[in-house]
């Protein structure tokens, strides 16, 4: 029965492996901790795209990436860095927080349709944020490099 | 102090769900208490190990062998209590009977000890590898032992009381009945494990095509709430579940129920009286 079970599980990953989508370039962001806080706290990305976040944990300490809005926790030793895949995410805000020092640790995620993210830098609408995140000025907003041969 | 006891204790009381069901479910089961003991043993020591080992093990796969290490355990750990409910249904009217044959199925590993243990032990593990490493991390971070062994005192009590509480509880309503409420609570935690580490998967950039969020309920119960966290350990609610996660889910339910409802023709087995 275990074996069987396990076979079916096994068969079910291989199958669906393939169904998965091609694999390209994800667009990389990189979140720091520091004194636990992330910096940059408020993340501007296009929406629609994968992004590949590396969170370097530059403090001595581990800390727990967690969001439930993105569905994705990771734990990350003191002085190492992890890769968090997260996206296609659709238009809105993503809070994450560090689940270790959930009081400083906090920023989110914001996504937008590339047409309205314009070359401004640092600002995020106030009516786009619901959530009782400060802007703060160093947010970063990130363009997605041209695609080749689209639009 | 505080926030320290409410990190141990939310983790620790994701813990006890499992632990508190699953020694509850195999009552019965003969020398179920050295697998227990097993199991915790097993569980505590390779928390800390898991815990020295994090940075190794996500470096793997990419920088995703923590996500491949999550599904793995919730995987096997399925498994194993899969095969344990599947174990107790054959054997059910010998349970009931009190039937115990020492020695014998230990040796011939008929009766799922080791099974048990593992599911305890992993159950333990993961949450267990995140206190060790918050636990650290305090006191890295210079906050006094006293002030943190204190949050943790207070944490780990108030985890293991909700356990104790959810043990005793549940051993008074278990029914007599052929197959009891807490194996069926077990159900729902294989099938909400098996959705969980599917989840993982999905974070590590398989199926992608259908790692879309299906809905979001958060309107009704947010993620992150002791009741969502209560929820998630039990039948693995979460607010935003993925089109492969339900898939699972279902899946995993139908065969247990499947499997668990027709596969009991216990054979008839001579008790000795």
């Amino acid at each position: 029965m275990k074996t069987l079970k396990r076979l079916v599980a096994l068969g079910f990953l291989g199958a669906s492996v393939f169904v998965t989508g091609s694999v390209f370039a994800e667009s990389e962001i990189v979140i720091r901790i520091k004194d636990h806080k992330f910096e940059p706290s408020v993340v501007n990305v296009p929406a629609g795209e994968k992004i590949k976040l590396v969170v370097h944990n530059d403090d001595p300490s581990p800390e727990e990436f967690e969001s439930h809005k993105l569905n994705r926790e990771k734990v990350i030793q003191g002085g190492s860095k992890a890769v968090i895949l997260i996206g296609p995410l659709e238009e809105g805000a993503y809070p994450f927080f560090g689940e270790f020092n959930e009081s400083t640790a906090k920023g989110q995620i914001i996504a937008k349709d590339a047409n309205t993210v314009d070359g401004a830098s640092g600002g995020e609408d106030g009516a786009q944020s619901t959530d009782s995140i400060e802007p703060s000025s160093d947010a970063v907003t990130f363009e997605a490099p041209p695609l080749e041969g689209n639009q | 102090m505080l926030s320290s006891a409410l990190v141990v204790f939310r983790e620790v009381f994701e813990i006890v769900l499992i632990v508190g069901i699953v020694m509850a479910a195999t009552q019965g089961i003969p020398h179920r208490k050295k697998s227990i003991y097993l199991g915790f043993g097993g569980g505590i020591l390779g928390s800390a190990l898991v815990a020295i080992f994090t940075s190794r093990i996500s470096e793997f796969a990419d920088g995703m062998g923590q996500e491949y290490f999550n599904a793995l355990i919730l995987f096997t750990a399925s498994a194993f209590i899969g095969w344990t409910l599947i174990w107790m249904k054959r054997h059910a009217r010998e349970m009931r009977a009190h039937f115990t044959k020492v020695g014998q199925d230990v040796a011939s590993g008929r009766l799922p000890f080791f099974s048990i243990s593992f599911v305890i032990a992993l159950a333990i593990l993961r949450e267990g590898a995140e206190i060790a490493l918050f636990s650290y991390g305090m006191l890295a971070t210079g906050q006094s032992p006293a002030s943190l062994a204190a949050g943790f005192t207070i944490g780990m009590s108030g985890g293991i009381l909700v356990g104790v509480l959810l043990y005793f509880g549940l051993l008074k309503i278990s029914t007599r009945a052929f197959f009891q409420i807490t194996s069926w609570l077990l159900v729902f935690v294989v099938s909400g494990m098996m959705a969980q580490g599917i989840g993982f998967l999905t974070s590590a950039g398989l199926f992608e095509s259908l790692s879309f969020t299906v809905w979001d309920s958060s309107w009704l119960l947010e993620d992150g709430t002791l009741t969502s966290d209560g929820l998630k350990a039990l039948v693995g609610y979460t607010a935003q579940p993925s089109a492969i996660q339900l898939i699972v889910y279902a899946l995993t339910l139908f065969s247990l129920f499947f499997f668990l409802r027709f596969s009991g023709n216990p054979k008839k087995v001579s008790i000795s009286s």
